[in-house]
């Protein structure tokens, strides 16, 4: 069974990179303006934001839960470090520090909340989002907070030889620890375990407790982390800023093979969700579709693959 | 099973060549929209990847809410305006307020070397890095709607100061109950510095021009619909000789109109000021409206599309009033900002023709 449902999602990650793969030939052909090296940076650069937060996503959501506090977080985390760097004339390095243990923080208390208290994550998650946005808001009185256009340049403007954007590098770094992690460490297996099944992994002597807190402090540091990279591209920091990317994040996770029921899915898969939605993004873009038609035919999209993946499992045998 | 997954590829490949092939063929020209001829054209810069069909170039119009009829409702003008002027349009943005989703749009344009961005951005500061790559790779940004910190744009092609949007809101209060008796203001909120501003300039507009005009209470609705509502009864019951309440933002007088027609006051109350058509039309119907104030959100469109093509022809337009077809009372206010003077009178005879 567990050999059938690997197969399952092998597949899917195969059918996910046939499908980039078509895309990008697709665009490519379709749109003269596609297949330019500036372009192709602007691609992965663009997948850094959507990417780090749907990491901290596929987390949760491996872990049997779903954070829905990761977009105010991250938006929170970059008021904080407008406010640090332009009102309080902080360091950059100082502020950056400061706001990471801030958001480690914001992140342990939701792991406490379901780790500790048992409450279930889209609640207490749904709880903190308000939270944290309404502690942006205050913070940040309502309104957008500059920050200095010099400061935080190397995490989102920045580009290796005028071509290469730094943030890329940021990235990758994050989705190699990532899959170190909780595809090939004792850790994450144990994750894997609770998100599948709680109960069992309990009776096997696995600190549920802790290993959750643990989850949500990982997915805090990567709201973070997107922070970071969004404060540099904006210059700025706004309480709002990141909240429309929570159902994007979701998307791409379960695109990826990510399951919402927690326990199956792989972080490549996640990426490889994260890499197909960019693509039609910034595809469409070039091709100068409308940005509402984006929405079809990514909806579009997913219900495929859902479809896919549902037959596959029924072929299998896999309830 | 590969097959099938071959198949799956396939059809995913034909919906795309289906969906995208009917949007990427740009829109016959406009048989009766001559292009502008520049006054004195200076060369503009050769793109990297010439437009088609003879145009002079390509201009993108990117709004903040796409999905919002404030905006949605200029996307044909702002096409015929670019039309006519021998341009190509792209008209985008985000679906909603997606910042970091608006940056990655316009990167995606100065990747498609478009030769002028108009821009309504949702704040001032966010987009300023991004436009400032945008101009240092020669692409003309202009904003509208709101404007940006002027470092982010080469000038803003605005309506008016809109603090001066003040006296057309009280000429409303004179078309709806005379140039005499009590009217109440509703704002937005009250430390709002921009809002406050336009309330002292309706408060000393009305004592020059129509000194028979009394305000009787300034009251905030927070952006709230409910909230707009139950102060406007509480007003009605606290000044029983209120004869108007006028709306200082565009939000509040579509929940003026309804306190006043649930309070049994129509022909007795008018609500009044600024509003976007849709809100005010169950009032126009009820007879609680019959004058609110707005712009035509569409023109202002077209407004910056003329100013962007001017810039990019290199015309000359110097401070001071300025004459550009279909915008006669324009003016270049200062060298970054010009100014079309065009608010818009909704009336029951009239508001059926606007949809946002």
């Amino acid at each position: 069974m567990r050999a059938n449902s690997k197969a399952v999602f092998a597949k899917s990650s195969t059918i996910m990179i046939l499908l980039f793969i078509a895309l990008f030939i697709f665009f490519s052909v379709a749109s003269r303006h596609f297949f330019a090296v500036g372009n192709i940076m602007n691609l992965f650069a663009q997948m850094v934001e959507l990417g780090l937060l749907t990491l901290a996503m596929a987390v949760s959501m491996i872990s049997g839960g779903m954070d829905l506090s990761i977009g105010t977080l991250c938006s929170f985390c970059t008021v904080l470090l407008a406010i640090f760097i332009s009102q309080l004339a902080l360091p950059a390095g100082i502020a950056i520090v400061l706001v990471l243990l801030i958001a480690l923080l914001c992140g342990a208390l939701n792991g406490f909340f379901v780790g500790y208290l048992h409450i279930t994550p889209m609640l207490v998650t749904l709880g903190t989002q308000s939270l944290f946005l309404g502690l942006g808001l205050v913070v940040s009185k309502g309104v957008t907070v500059s920050i200095p256009i010099d400061q935080l340049a190397i995490f989102g403007r920045y580009k290796i030889g005028g071509v290469f954007p730094f943030q890329i590098l940021l990235f990758i770094a994050a989705i190699i620890f990532s899959v170190i992690l909780f595809n090939h460490s004792r850790t994450g297996r144990r994750i894997y375990l609770i998100g599948s099944d709680a109960e069992v992994a309990r009776f096997a002597g696995i600190d549920i407790r802790n290993n959750l807190l643990f989850t949500y402090v990982f997915s805090s540091f990567m709201a973070f982390a997107a922070a970071l990279v969004i404060a540099s591209r904006i210059s700025s920091g706004r309480a709002d800023v990141a909240s429309a990317r929570i159902l994007q994040t979701v998307c791409a996770a379960v695109f990826g093979g990510v399951s919402t029921l927690g326990g199956i899915g792989t972080i490549g898969g996640a990426m490889l969700g994260v890499a197909v939605i960019t693509i039609v993004s910034n595809g469409i873009d070039m091709l100068q579709v409308s940005q509402f038609l984006q929405q079809i035919i990514t909806g579009g999209m997913l219900l495929i693959v859902l479809a896919f993946r549902h037959a596959r499992k029924n072929n299998l045998g896999i309830a | 099973m590969m097959k099938k997954s071959v198949a799956l590829l396939m059809l995913l490949a034909m919906v795309f060549m289906v969906a995208c092939s009917g949007q990427t063929t740009p829109p016959e020209p406009a048989a009766s929209a001559a292009p502008a001829e520049p006054d004195e054209p200076a060369a503009p810069a050769e793109p990297e990847t010439a437009p088609e069909d003879g145009k002079k170039g390509t201009i993108a119009v990117v709004c903040y809410v796409t999905s919002a009829p404030y905006f949605a409702f200029g996307e044909k003008q702002a096409i015929a305006t670019g039309e006519a002027l021998g341009y190509d349009v792209i008209w985008t943005g985000t679906p909603e307020v997606d910042t970091p989703g608006l940056i990655d749009i316009i990167t995606n344009l100065i990747e498609q070397d478009v030769d002028a961005i108009c821009l309504a951005s949702g704040d001032t500061t966010s987009v300023v890095p991004i436009c400032q790559e945008a101009m240092s790779k020669g692409i003309k940004v202009v904003s509208f709607d709101l404007d940006i910190a002027p470092e982010g744009r080469d000038v803003y092609a605005g309506l008016m100061d809109l603090a001066e949007l003040g006296i057309p809101q009280v000429e409303s209060i004179v078309d709806s109950i005379g140039t005499e008796g009590k009217y109440a203001i509703m704002t937005g909120v009250l430390t709002n510095e921009f809002l406050q501003s336009r309330i002292d300039l309706c408060l000393n507009y009305a004592k020059e021009k129509y000194p028979g005009l009394e305000c009787v209470t300034i009251e905030a609705m927070d952006e709230d619909p409910e909230k707009a509502y139950n102060v406007t009864m509480d007003i009605l019951n606290t000044y029983p000789d209120v004869k108007a309440i006028m709306s200082n933002v565009s939000t509040a007088l579509g929940p003026i109109a309804t306190a006043i027609e649930d309070a049994g006051k129509i022909g007795e109350v008018y609500a009044c000021g600024q509003s976007s058509p849709n809100l005010a039309k169950p009032g126009m119907a009820s007879g609680a409206v019959v004058s609110a104030i707005l712009w035509d959100t569409a023109k202002w469109q077209s407004w910056a599309i003329t100013i962007a093509a001017n810039l990019i022809e290199g015309k000359d337009m110097p401070v001071g009033k300025i004459s550009i077809d279909g915008f006669p009372d324009a003016e270049r206010f200062t060298e970054d900002v010009f100014y079309y003077y065009e608010t818009f009178t909704f009336t029951p005879e009239n508001i059926n023709n606007y949809d946002f």
